[in-house]
């Protein structure tokens, strides 16, 4: 079952005098139920304003979106219980304390204070649980608002940028934080410019490029797709590895300081022999892989040129 | 509806504005206490008994048309009731002395500052949450914009009233320790208590009206400053153009209408500039028909300002994009 569902999504801005401006032009998305899903694009791809449109703070100018099944436009509040959120950098009264915010917050949903409390433990918040909002430090809020979205014991979460001003250990914590939430079944969307935290959390990504989705799946697809396989080599004499490789009939090119050649992982066996035959050997060999980066820019590179 | 209301209503009075005021007025009822502390000083027995002698000589000639003519009484008032309500011993006791029957005039003195603070309130309650973005966290809980929007105004309402109740009752108190010590209790029976009452409670309800107001214009700017700067505009300046061209306007406009409702008296518009005798040969105006506005007319006129407001700020807030 797909927990969000958009379907013709199209949001313009009207505006007096900078003119109509289309901030989502036709999205099409699934996402299915448990795990961790990236949603990546550029700056004014259009991923906050999908979430926006999600979670019925925006109302879209065409295409229906369910969430969780419930029709966005009509049913939201019969769903929102199990759906926590983060919209860009979460906001809360800056003079009420961490904990306050949250049991605010926590009431409207029936959730008592032995929640807050272990939730505030939870996203390592407790020491300063009790001081003004307006004391914490980016990061700080930030992990405020994982509470807060955790807060409801979600099955849906959506996080826009959950890792903005988080220092490294805070982006590891949040990368396990979800990565373990996914495990437990919920479903994590996640938007996110950190493209290498993405690649090591996420099991589905969706890229987005002006408005419109260009690629979606599991991650292993997204980064093979139209990408001939292959190995890489490292050796001594790369001159004499190659010409070893091409006369094993493998297709085979130097870049760099090592030799590229394509053919399946699985296949590797006939490097290692081609090379061992002419008395060469090799000080690497792995497969070739490309990283979400490359992929991300190849892809949005193409669609904005 | 219950959750989302409390968790307003702790809101409203946890807001730093809301203190602020609380704390300033009192201080100002602490000073306005201590002043007239210093300043008062009770009526010998010598004093009153010639001030008595003196309101049952003029409450006489009064009631044989002396001070006023019957024609221009104000309207449904009889020239007994006229003159029993102006007339008493107290006018003629020295003015060094502090009456606690004047506290109806002070709490409508005060009142202009109570509901300036209502509407500043009202304003900033909405305003900031959206300057600091706190509505979009709310509506990730509870999507439901007119039921966000019903739990903000009756709790903001519910918090202005309590408090100008509150503070009249402070400024009440210590004016009656005034009185007592150094003043004078006389003619605070059961009419002048009703009367007074019901000046608290009609300027407690126009705190409350203005605080909503405040709120409307709020939600439809999404500002404070912008909410705060059109009311402004709009009641001291636009309203001060259109009674100039036209005083009978006052008929619908919402600082005449306050002001009848607050002090509990009907009030007559008529056009002046229309308005006029003859004048010698050849020289005739017309007079424009006078009318009444009544108290209750004024709060129904006030009251439909705010309704008018807040339908528009539901309108702005289910209608427009949150971002």
């Amino acid at each position: 079952m797909a927990v969000i569902e958009i379907h013709g999504l199209r949001k313009e801005y009207r505006r007096l005098r900078r003119g109509t401006t289309i901030a989502v032009s036709s999205l099409d998305l699934e996402v299915p139920e448990g795990g961790v899903f990236g949603f990546l694009g550029p700056n004014g791809a259009g991923k906050t304003t999908t979430i926006r449109c999600l979670l019925g703070l925006v109302k879209p100018t065409k295409g229906s979106l369910r969430l969780l099944g419930a029709d966005v436009s009509k049913d939201l509040p019969t769903v929102i219980h199990r759906v926590g959120s983060i919209v860009e950098t979460p906001t809360f009264f800056p003079r009420f304390s961490g904990r306050r915010n949250l049991s605010l917050l926590g009431r409207l949903q029936g959730i008592g204070p032995k929640s807050v409390t272990s939730i505030l433990e939870r996203v390592d918040l407790a020491e300063r649980a009790d001081d003004d909002v307006r004391t914490y430090s980016l990061g700080m809020k930030q992990r405020l608002g994982i509470g807060a979205a955790l807060l409801k014991e979600p099955d849906l979460l959506l996080l826009d940028e959950p890792a903005n001003g988080l220092d490294p250990a805070g982006i590891v914590e949040v990368r396990e934080l979800l990565r373990s939430l996914g495990a437990e079944g919920r479903t994590v969307f996640v938007s996110s410019h950190i493209l290498s935290e993405v690649q090591q959390m996420a099991d589905r990504v969706a890229i987005l490029a002006r408005g419109a989705c260009i690629t979606a799946g599991p991650v292993g697809e997204v980064l093979t797709a139209g990408r001939a396989q292959g190995v890489v080599v490292r050796l001594e004499d790369l001159g004499a590895g190659v010409e070893a490789l091409l006369a094993a009939g493998l297709d085979a090119a130097v870049d760099g300081d090592l030799i590229r050649v394509k053919l399946p992982p699985s296949e590797a066996a006939r490097v290692t022999r081609a090379l061992a035959d002419r008395d060469l050997y090799l000080s690497e060999l792995r497969t070739d892989e490309v990283d979400l980066e490359t992929v991300f820019l190849e892809l949005t590179g193409e669609q904005t040129s | 509806m219950i959750a989302l209301l409390g968790v307003e209503v702790r809101r409203a009075l946890a807001r730093r504005m809301l203190l602020t005021l609380i704390v300033l007025a009192l201080g100002g009822v602490a000073i306005g206490g201590v002043v007239t502390f210093m300043k008062s000083h009770p009526p010998t027995p010598e004093a009153l008994a010639q001030a008595q002698a003196q309101a049952d000589s003029d409450l006489q000639r009064c009631l044989a048309g002396k001070f006023i003519r019957e024609k221009n009484l104000p309207p449904g008032t009889t020239i007994e009731e006229w003159c029993n309500e102006n007339i008493s011993a107290a006018n003629y006791v020295p003015s060094s002395t502090f009456h606690l029957r004047d506290l109806d005039n002070w709490l409508q003195g005060v009142s202009f500052l109570l509901v300036a603070g209502a509407l500043a309130l009202g304003a900033s309650f909405v305003g900031a949450e959206w300057h600091a973005g706190t509505i979009t966290t709310l509506l990730t809980w509870e999507p439901r914009r007119l039921r966000v929007l019903a739990a903000k105004t009756i709790a903001i309402a519910a918090v202005a009233f309590a408090v100008a109740i509150g503070l009249q009752l402070a400024l009440s108190l210590v004016l009656t320790l005034v009185a007592v010590v150094r003043g004078s209790m006389a003619e605070t029976g059961g009419a002048w208590l009703r009367s007074v009452v019901g000046s608290g409670l009609r300027i407690a309800a126009t705190a409350s009206i203005a605080s909503v107001l405040g709120l409307a214009v709020a939600m439809i700017g999404r500002n404070v400053s912008a909410a705060l700067g059109g009311i402004f505009v709009y009641v001291a300046v636009i309203e001060g153009i259109l009674r100039g061209i036209r005083p009978k306007l006052g008929l619908w406009l919402v600082g005449d209408n306050v002001s009848v409702f607050i002090t509990g008296m009907p009030r007559v518009f008529s056009d002046q500039s229309t308005a006029a005798a003859t004048f010698g040969e050849g020289q005739s105006i017309t007079f424009s028909r006078p009318q009444v506005r009544t108290v209750g007319q004024a709060a129904m006129v006030v009251g439909l300002y705010a309704a008018a407001l807040m339908l528009a700020a539901a309108w702005s807030f289910r209608a427009r994009d949150v971002n």
